[in-house]
């Protein structure tokens, strides 16, 4: 975070290009037998020596970079189907598919989020978004109703109790743990389910942990700094001096604050369930990595002092 | 309703003030989220 923050977030934007494609490389390199390490029935880690990496944690950083470079560029032209639109649309899609395959549903519905979020801040005609989602949702929906494992995973979210001793085991343990918490909670390391009752208990279920031994007051500090980080990250980013810092600032607000809405709702049974992991708090090397150097980017936009995204009196351009 | 239309794009003449200090809130609850994944990690 500290070396982000000392290069400074303008000397990333040479990078926005081979950071894309050393992306798709990692992100394929995953799927090949024997160089992609597989676990919980997805191949999703690079095994190196001394550590592992997941591509798709540096594909989320990457495209916001890519995008925020590229539209930044574009600026006027991005209400422009050919030139605005559709480029950053089949860019992002390369990523879903490379995502999708590993499989990784969740990382894909975040290239998604960070897509739309960037185009609709930089201007892209509010149809054209309208149009793809609708044009994606039968395809979202196909995806969905063809993975077993995906159809299960919504049959678990839909009722997690008539599915506790099976595939709704994880979200039903972690609807107990929130609600064994209470409203102090347990207290630190009390907890009872990270006793191998609730799987993922360190990483994608870490809030249901917090809920347990920490109870309401530690679900509410938690909310309250995701809060935090989500007003100071859209107040950086209105306040950057240009379209790059001001897009760049924005894209990694979404990553960090949408990761973190979607990973509590999944721990309270809101959403079905996702790989995806609680930012900063999750155990996971690249992810930490990741959402660390994303809140050095962040500092680092937050010491402009511009305005460019605030709206101008009077209409004046 | 179009973004770019309403002149939430429009750039301002105000430049960036170079040496400007670093958002301490943004740190603060950085540090403070991640001092708890630590402590909930581990214990």
């Amino acid at each position: 975070m500290t070396a982000v923050l000392k290069v400074g977030y303008r000397r990333l934007a040479p990078l926005a290009y081979p950071a894309l494609i050393a992306s798709v490389v990692l992100l394929a390199l995953v799927l090949v037998p024997g160089i992609g390490s597989s676990a919980g029935g997805a191949r999703r880690w690079l095994r190196l020596p001394g550590f592992s990496l997941q591509p798709a944690e540096l594909a989320k950083f990457s495209l916001v970079l890519y995008l925020a470079y590229s539209l930044a560029k574009k600026r006027e032209k991005v209400r422009f189907f050919s030139i605005g639109f559709l480029p950053h649309v089949l860019i992002t899609f390369v990523l879903v598919l490379l995502a999708l395959a590993e499989p990784d549903f969740g990382t894909a519905v975040a290239l998604m989020l960070i897509l739309f979020a960037l185009l609709f801040a930089s201007g892209a005609k509010v149809s054209y978004l309208v149009g793809s989602v609708l044009l994606a949702l039968p395809v979202a929906y196909h995806l969905v109703a063809r993975s077993p494992y995906r159809m299960k995973r919504i049959l678990a979210f839909l009722d997690p109790w008539a599915h506790r001793h099976d595939v709704g085991y994880q979200i039903s343990e972690s609807l107990m743990s929130i609600g064994s918490g209470g409203v102090l909670g347990l207290g630190l390391g009390d907890g009872r389910q990270k006793l191998f009752f609730l799987p993922e208990a360190h990483t994608d279920f870490i809030f249901s942990i917090i809920g347990e031994e920490l109870g309401l007051l530690g679900v509410v500090l938690v909310l309250g700094l995701f809060a935090v980080v989500l007003w100071r990250g859209i107040r950086a980013s209105l306040n950057a001096t240009e379209a790059f810092g001001a897009y760049l600032g924005l894209g990694l607000t979404v990553l960090l604050s949408a990761q973190a809405v979607v990973n509590m709702a999944v721990a309270m049974g809101m959403l079905p369930t996702k790989g995806l992991t609680l930012p900063f708090i999750s155990y996971g090397g690249t992810s930490l990595c990741v959402c660390l150097a994303s809140a050095g980017v962040l500092l680092s936009i937050s010491q402009s002092r511009g305005g460019f995204l605030r709206p101008t009196t009077g209409g004046a351009r | 309703m179009e973004i770019a239309a309403t002149g939430l794009c429009a750039p301002k003449s105000r430049a960036g003030a170079p040496g400007a200090r670093i958002d301490l809130v943004l740190l603060g609850a950085v540090f403070a989220l991640g001092a708890l994944g630590l402590v909930m990690v581990y214990s």
